[in-house]
């Protein structure tokens, strides 16, 4: 019999067993990345997710960094400078620190300790802020699990000969670890802050420190919370007390973002009127002890600090326990219990909501579910509504269907942001949701596609609700309807199909169903990346040329398809640990090349541009070739490592017949693009366009053979290539001819569009027959040699 | 006649481990197959496989002519299955469920109704039925499932470990049922390591170890060709052995 182990070495293995957990799945990324042995029980996400995944975290680190260095600028400004009218400064407030705006902060004794850095309003700013976004670190953590069931581990541990602290003391360490969200919440600010009290390389490290104390505050709060109210409500109560929270939780949050806006925030006028004890909280005196003038002060104020949060720590520790006293786990409580049984219906009555809607089995049971679970339907439908509605309130302050006709932006922007919102929690889910009774939508003759795209539809239609409705609000109100609106309103609903199906496809890709805990609810990095495409989108909505909106809405359409591709070699593998789908060429290689492509050709425009304003057109045709062929051999690369399936080939075959479809197909699209030229010329259609354009191949000859030469090659890679053959894999030929030349006619000037989408059809349809990309390029080098020969020639003509 | 159930050399491999290896059997129809083995040697992988769940690293397996990963959804019409630990939704009673099972299998809402009316009075799960599903308990989770894999009717019934965790009277309504399918003529291939279960239901078993299958035959020949007069249990172990002692094996 072995002896007893004291609470202090209990905690210390259970430390010790959290930070293995942690350290273990560290290890199996690594190990995926360089080729694993053995069975693994765990799922893994792909390497290119993963470094999708990574590069989101950090954007979204650089964004609320810069949103903490907008917010205290802000204070600053506000809060810690007054407008000197003249030269005297102005009497009456000393009680804040007075200096003309653009003079430096001046230093403020504070009560009874050595003088700090920033100004007294500063400082209280700070520590509301601070104080806003730890209720808003609490009650998001507190929101995002299954509030009404104990951990998992939790009935395991109590077997152990523990006392019950060291339990609830481990399980606290566990939440300070793991609380990613809280942590990118309060990190960044607290960096900042220590960045403008003059630390420098030492801000980040200081900011840490801070976080991982305040997160200590957080975790306590919420084990009393999860543990207080699973032990004392039902289930049913619970999950609409969490619903309430959850949409409780934005209003912190976005408190602190208005204090970043341009415009005055009366959260500062709060900010002023906090009182003097909040500087003795621990969040005033982190603020204090950032602030602090020597370093002397600074370890001070921290261990004060510390010191208080370990005191509120243990008081809320032996508060929990006190609640376990009873047992850990509630015994008994029914979960979600459903109304009183009712008595059998005869058969054939069924629901009423069956009787005439025609809804598939799948969406009326997502309708029923809607119906039941509160915090879904809290979720959905009401925070979109409190999300937008808060940030029209700390933004516009004004009625926004004023003048909703002659600027209809603004108004559109609003429907669009709400549809987003409601498509993020809704379609977001449409996997998550069925946790771990995915294997029942294996067992139907069904395809798990099929079965998704029913559920996108449903959720498409939910979201759009509120869009028509404002913009009916809008057309009542106004009481007539204007153009500009009407193409706004087409962007915002054209929106509503594409942005569920990359909500959806999203969602699976952050969905894993083989976790312990299946999430109800949102991975942060994947919703981000949403957020981040829909306010693209939302920029065609300002967008004031019409060729650019329609050009964003097509590449949008292309990326919800080139995702929901992605998403759907993936459903074989969905349940699947250790397999993923074998590499193919899809069309998101396509996207990735196009926009390499522009990238790299803006780079190297911009570099041989160096001093000068203008790029000539010697040097925009470098840059195109030098970046075409980047792009062409990086991908060429790539797939020599990777070998995925349907990589295209120049060659394959009998060339003769290939080359023979090209030229038939180049002299077809040739013709039409001649015709094309002197249709426009007789109607003048674009004059100023074709001036410029004759001008340019006037002038270089030579550069003119480049393009029948490199042009083909690139473009038919990308275009053809992979777009085409992406599509054609998942799609079917014709649509994807026609959406491969559609995005191949939008990245050309307006003046070109129609006749290249032409001959981006020919040049898919050859390609279909011939497989080699030789015959596509033969199109476009006989259409290109034909276009600007013409036009070279005409140019002689007239000179 | 051709058989129901096909493997063609399939295996299943993760990473480094071949869960299941080159395993060739042919079921044939109207039979109660028990696919027996010792914990961890296959059984739940080559029944993902064969709905679908799983891609096969290598080989594949065929239910009624049709390919268990290329067609899959035609096959699941014909298929019903009842996982190893059945999970339900939140938020949805029982009766809900069913109805929306035999729904996706095509029924018309008032059909489906009826059936799962009829499929939860003869599991004896009416009392249970206006509760919430996530509020059962194990054994009326497991019968939740066979309903739902009954209720469209299917041929081939395809079972994970079915009287697991159940106590002996829902044991016994289960296998009864099992019964009652066979006797109409569906073809059974259920996976198990209880051996008294699988002498009294099954008609073929076949004994998989480490992802291979070691034994297969009737109940009788195999007793006889591996241990002559001795019960199931003791074939099993004999075949079963860890890998030092098999020199001698059948």
């Amino acid at each position: 019999m072995t002896g007893a182990v004291s609470a202090s070495r209990a905690a210390w293995l259970l430390t010790r067993l959290r930070l293995r957990r942690q350290l273990n799945q560290m290890e199996s990324i690594w190990r995926f990345r360089t080729g694993s042995s053995g069975r693994t029980g765990t799922g893994r996400a792909s390497s290119g997710l993963m470094i999708l995944g990574g590069l989101v975290a950090l954007s979204m680190l650089g964004s609320f960094t810069s949103l903490a260095y907008q917010s205290i600028a802000n204070m600053q400004a506000e809060l810690g400078s007054v407008v000197v009218p003249g030269d005297a400064p102005a009497g009456g407030d000393t009680e804040r620190s007075g200096d003309a705006p653009g003079a430096p902060p001046s230093l403020q004794p504070i009560a009874a300790e050595p003088g700090g850095v920033i100004p007294r309003g500063v400082a209280q700013g700070a520590t509301l802020a601070v104080m806003l976004l730890l209720a808003a670190a609490l009650l998001i953590a507190v929101g995002n699990r299954e509030i009404t069931r104990p951990e998992w581990d939790l009935e395991w541990l109590v077997t152990l000969p523990l006392p019950l602290s060291t339990l609830v003391l481990s399980k606290l360490v566990e939440r300070v670890i793991t609380n990613h969200t809280a942590f990118l919440i309060l990190a960044p600010f607290l960096s900042v802050l220590a960045w403008t009290c003059g630390y420098r390389w030492m801000a980040p490290v200081l900011g840490l420190a801070f976080t991982l104390v305040l997160l200590v505050l957080v975790g306590t709060a919420q084990i009393l919370i999860d543990t207080g109210l699973r032990l004392a409500l039902p289930p049913p109560q619970l999950r609409n007390l969490q619903a309430a929270m959850s949409i409780v939780s934005m209003f912190p949050l976005l408190l602190v973002m208005s204090m970043a806006l341009p415009a005055r925030s009366f959260v500062f006028a709060w900010a002023g009127a906090l009182p003097d004890a909040a500087a003795w909280f621990p969040t005033g005196l982190a603020v204090r002890a950032l602030a602090a003038a020597d370093a002397r002060s600074l370890a001070l104020l921290f261990a004060m600090m510390t010191g208080q949060v370990a005191l509120l720590s243990a008081a809320g520790v032996a508060l929990v326990r006190w609640q376990l006293r009873h047992g850990v786990v509630a015994a008994g409580m029914r979960e979600a219990v459903a109304r009183r049984p009712q008595p059998p219906r005869p058969a054939g009555m069924g629901e009423p909501l069956a009787a005439w809607t025609p809804l598939s089995a799948v969406q009326r049971r997502e309708l029923r579910l809607l119906g039941r679970d509160r915090n879904f339907l809290a979720q959905t439908l009401l925070l979109p509504a409190v999300i937008v509605g808060m940030q029209i309130f700390l933004n516009v302050r004004s009625n926004i269907f004023v003048g909703a006709m002659e600027h209809p932006a603004n108004l559109a922007a609003i429907a669009f942001l709400l549809l987003a919102y409601t498509l993020a929690f809704s379609a977001f889910q449409t996997l998550n949701a069925e946790g771990q009774a995915l294997w029942i939508l294996y067992c139907v003759p069904h395809s798990l596609e099929s079965i998704l795209r029913q559920k996108t539809q449903l959720w498409a239609a939910v979201a759009a609700v509120y869009p028509v409705t404002i913009f009916a609000i809008a057309i009542a109100l106004a009481g007539g309807i204007s153009l500009p609106f009407i193409g706004c309103a087409a962007i915002v609903l054209a929106g509503v199909p594409i942005f569920a199906v990359i909500a959806t496809a999203l969602g699976v890709f952050g969905c894993d169903p083989l976790a312990q805990e299946v999430q109800r609810r949102l991975r942060v990095t994947y919703l981000y990346l949403y957020m981040m495409l829909a306010s693209l989108y939302a920029y065609a909505i300002y967008a004031s040329d019409v060729w650019q909106r329609i050009a964003l809405m097509i590449l949008t359409m292309l990326v919800a398809i080139a995702l929901w591709q992605k998403a759907r070699d993936r459903f074989d593998y969905l349940l699947d640990p250790s397999a993923a789908p074998p590499p193919q060429v899809s069309v998101s290689d396509g996207l990735i090349a196009a926009l390499l492509f522009f990238v790299l050709q803006a780079i190297v425009a911009l570099a041989l541009m160096g001093r000068a304003k203008i790029l000539t057109a010697n040097q925009m045709w470098v840059a195109f070739c030098l970046a075409g062929a980047a792009t062409y051999i990086v991908m060429r690369l790539v797939y020599w490592r990777v070998r995925p399936a349907g990589v295209p080939r120049m060659l394959d075959g009998p060339v003769g017949p290939a080359l023979l479809w090209g030229a038939a197909g180049g002299v077809a699209a040739s013709l039409a693009g001649l015709a094309y030229i002197e249709v426009v010329a007789a109607l003048d259609l674009f004059p100023a366009a074709q001036r410029a354009g004759v001008k340019t191949t006037a002038a270089l000859p030579w550069l003119a053979a480049v393009a029948i030469v490199a042009a083909p090659v690139f473009e038919e890679f990308i275009f053809r290539g992979l777009i085409f053959r992406g599509l054609e894999r998942s799609f079917g030929v014709t649509l994807a001819a026609v959406a491969s030349a559609g995005i191949f006619a939008i990245v050309h000037p307006p003046v070109a569009v129609i006749p290249v989408f032409a001959m981006g059809l020919v040049a898919a349809a050859v390609y279909h027959r011939a497989r080699m990309l030789i015959a596509p390029i033969v199109v476009h080098a006989l259409y290109n040699a034909a276009v600007i020969g013409f036009q070279w020639n005409a140019m002689k003509w007239l000179q | 006649m051709s058989d129901m159930i096909t493997f063609d050399r399939l295996g299943k491999t993760y990473g480094d481990f071949a869960a299941v290896r080159d395993l060739e059997l042919g079921i044939a129809r109207g039979e109660v197959f028990g696919f027996l083995g010792p914990n961890g040697a296959g059984k739940t992988t080559t029944i993902r496989m064969m709905m679908g769940i799983l891609v096969p690293t290598s080989g594949r397996a065929t239910i009624d002519g049709l390919d268990c990963q290329t067609e899959r959804v035609e096959l699941k019409r014909r298929v019903g299955y009842l996982p190893d630990n059945p999970m339900f939704y939140d938020y949805l009673r029982g009766r809900e469920i069913l109805a929306f099972v035999g729904e996706m299998h095509g029924q018309p809402r008032d059909e489906a109704q009826k059936r799962a009316a009829a499929l939860l009075d003869e599991l004896a799960l009416n009392d249970a039925s206006e509760e919430y599903a996530v509020n059962y308990s194990t054994g009326m989770k497991k019968k939740l499932g066979l309903a739902c894999a009954l209720i469209h009717d299917p041929a081939v019934l395809i079972l994970d470990e079915p009287t697991n965790g159940l106590d002996p009277r829902a044991a016994r309504e289960v296998q009864e049922r099992l019964r009652l399918a066979a006797a109409q003529g569906k073809t059974v291939f259920l996976s198990t390591h209880l051996l008294n279960m699988a002498e009294r239901l099954c008609s073929r078993v076949g004994i998989i170890h480490r992802g291979e299958l070691v034994a297969v035959g009737a109940l009788d020949a195999l007793q006889d060709k591996v241990v002559p007069g001795g019960s199931l249990e003791e074939v099993f172990l004999k075949v079963t052995q860890p890998d030092e002692d098999r020199s001698e094996q059948a």
